[in-house]
């Protein structure tokens, strides 16, 4: 698989917020690979979790291009996109477990239903998969009967189950206390070792100093600052990114 | 969920209570019914029972019909309302409020003698069934579209980034919670339905309130006759309500 591309070009999205038209981003433009871990860090509302959904087809911009893989995503084509997105794994803020069926249920689900596999293949797959992010003693649980940090490991088994070209994480942690946060952030490093890159929005600065090895800043919509994780962290160029670092680092 | 106390004395506060009401309900009816000073004809009715039986033959298929058909109907009410187009969901609103504002026996003595002479349609069983549906869909698509709008958006989100079908995601995911959620609400408009095709026989359909009042009308027996009939209705709704009870247990989270 290896290294992933992906370029944005004079990306243009708003929204109707409040009865009123805010624009999010106004010509935005970069281009980054990256092959394990990719970081999208920035302030709450800077437009991270939007551009990640953008990536990921969740939304259709307004203007602009985004080129995956030498590959521009044609927002317009349903049929493409449904093509597309199951060539991704993709793990939101909230768990998003069906919460009708059991853990090994929704792993199975997608193997299932999407790719075809026959029942027996599906589950003994979704098996290793939970076996692999030790989560399978919890397979006959319900979701709500897991806790945050279990819940979020099914959805990322979930995931990865169908062997998808790059995984998509939308702050992962955000809903997790302490405990079941390093849980789960100790997981993602650990899958760096696996072949699939990973693009995950985070406010976990000591995390992301750690684990990744792409950083891109998003501020107001745009990217104020991307590079290598070790010069971004030790050598911030950007006035606005040292202030921001030496905010979070301050404790 | 209830929370039921078994320590002694809340059992035997229960047993108390249970029997002192189920006495006071006895007493009170059989005060009433000695208050006719009538005396019970029984066998009389018992003669009739083959036009019994036929009446509640004939509930049991129109309510079975007009079940299956305003199912069908109300699904595809819920999709005009939930459409892109705005047209259908401007038609299928007005539907929604014609029906839900006008009383059931209204529409079906407008569509009888109305809008089904108008098409030819002579066959009243056939329009009862009809006129039953469309009744039914309206209220029913309004509890399917409640049920589906409380499926939090990121579950469809969910099955949409899975690689989902609309289909697959409807089937999988969205129906089966919205059963489990909508059962109770499911049932008692089922129950409703039952009930409410009573009210057929006033264009000459010969269900099970038309029989009973068939047979009021030649034995003068009003009690004897009406009698089995709320007996006869409560065998089609009650195993319904069992039904959908233990449903929820099974389906329960």
């Amino acid at each position: 698989m290896g290294a992933m591309k992906i370029s944005v070009s004079h990306l243009k999205k708003s929204f109707l917020a409040d009865h009123r038209q805010t624009e999010l981003f106004n010509d935005l433009s970069f281009s980054v690979e990256f092959a394990h871990v990719l970081a999208l860090i920035g302030r709450s509302g800077s437009g991270k979790t939007t551009l990640l959904r953008l990536l990921a087809g969740l939304e259709c911009p307004d203007e602009g291009e985004v080129i995956i893989d030498e590959e521009p995503l044609q927002f317009h084509s349903t049929k493409w996109l449904q093509h597309y997105q199951k060539k991704l794994g993709f793990v939101f803020q909230q768990q998003n477990l069906f919460p009708h069926y059991t853990a090994l249920e929704n792993v199975t689900l997608p193997l299932t239903l999407v790719h075809h596999e026959k029942l027996s293949t599906a589950q003994e797959k979704a098996a290793a998969m939970m076996e692999r992010l030790k989560i399978f003693q919890h397979a006959v649980k319900k979701p709500h009967q897991l806790s945050g940090g279990e819940a979020q490991r099914v959805a990322i088994a979930r995931a990865l189950v169908t062997e998808p070209r790059f995984l998509l994480l939308d702050e992962p942690t955000a809903s997790l206390d302490v405990e079941m946060k390093v849980e789960i952030l100790d997981l993602i490093a650990e899958l760096k070792m696996m072949e699939t890159p990973i693009l995950l929005v985070t406010h976990e600065m000591g995390f992301a100093k750690k684990a990744a090895d792409q950083i891109l800043f998003l501020e107001q919509g745009s990217i104020l600052e991307q590079g290598e994780a070790s010069s971004f962290f030790n050598d911030p160029q950007h006035p606005r990114v040292k202030k921001f670092l030496s905010t979070v680092f301050a404790y | 969920m209830i929370r039921t106390n078994n320590s002694p004395s809340i059992l035997s506060l229960n047993i108390f209570i249970f029997t002192g009401l189920s006495l006071l309900s006895f007493s009170f009816f059989f005060f009433v019914a000695g208050s006719t000073h009538t005396a019970f004809q029984w066998e009389t009715i018992w003669h009739y029972r083959r036009v019994f039986w036929q009446g509640w033959v004939e509930t049991i298929l129109i309510a079975t019909a007009a079940l299956f058909f305003s199912i069908l109907l109300g699904s595809l009410i819920v999709m005009a309302r939930r459409s892109v187009f705005w047209c259908l969901r401007i038609l299928s609103l007005t539907f929604i409020e014609l029906i839900r504002g006008t009383p059931l026996l209204t529409q079906i003595l407008f569509f009888f003698y109305v809008i089904a002479h108008g098409i030819g349609l002579e066959n009243r069983l056939i329009a009862g069934i009809a006129i039953l549906s469309l009744f039914s869909s309206a209220y029913l698509s309004e509890i399917i579209r409640g049920g589906i709008e409380m499926i939090p958006l990121a579950q469809w989100e969910s099955a949409k980034i899975l690689g989902l079908t609309r289909f697959q995601t409807y089937r999988y995911v969205v129906l089966p919670q919205v059963l489990r959620h909508l059962s109770p609400a499911l049932t008692g408009q089922f129950a409703s339905l039952i009930k409410d095709s009573s009210l057929l026989s006033i264009i000459g359909i010969k269900e099970f309130t038309m029989a009973a009042q068939q047979v009021n009308a030649t034995t003068y027996c009003t009690l004897e006759s009406y009698f089995p009939l709320a007996c006869g209705y409560l065998l089609l709704t009650l195993p319904l309500s069992i039904g959908s009870r233990r449903l929820e247990k099974k389906w329960a989270l």
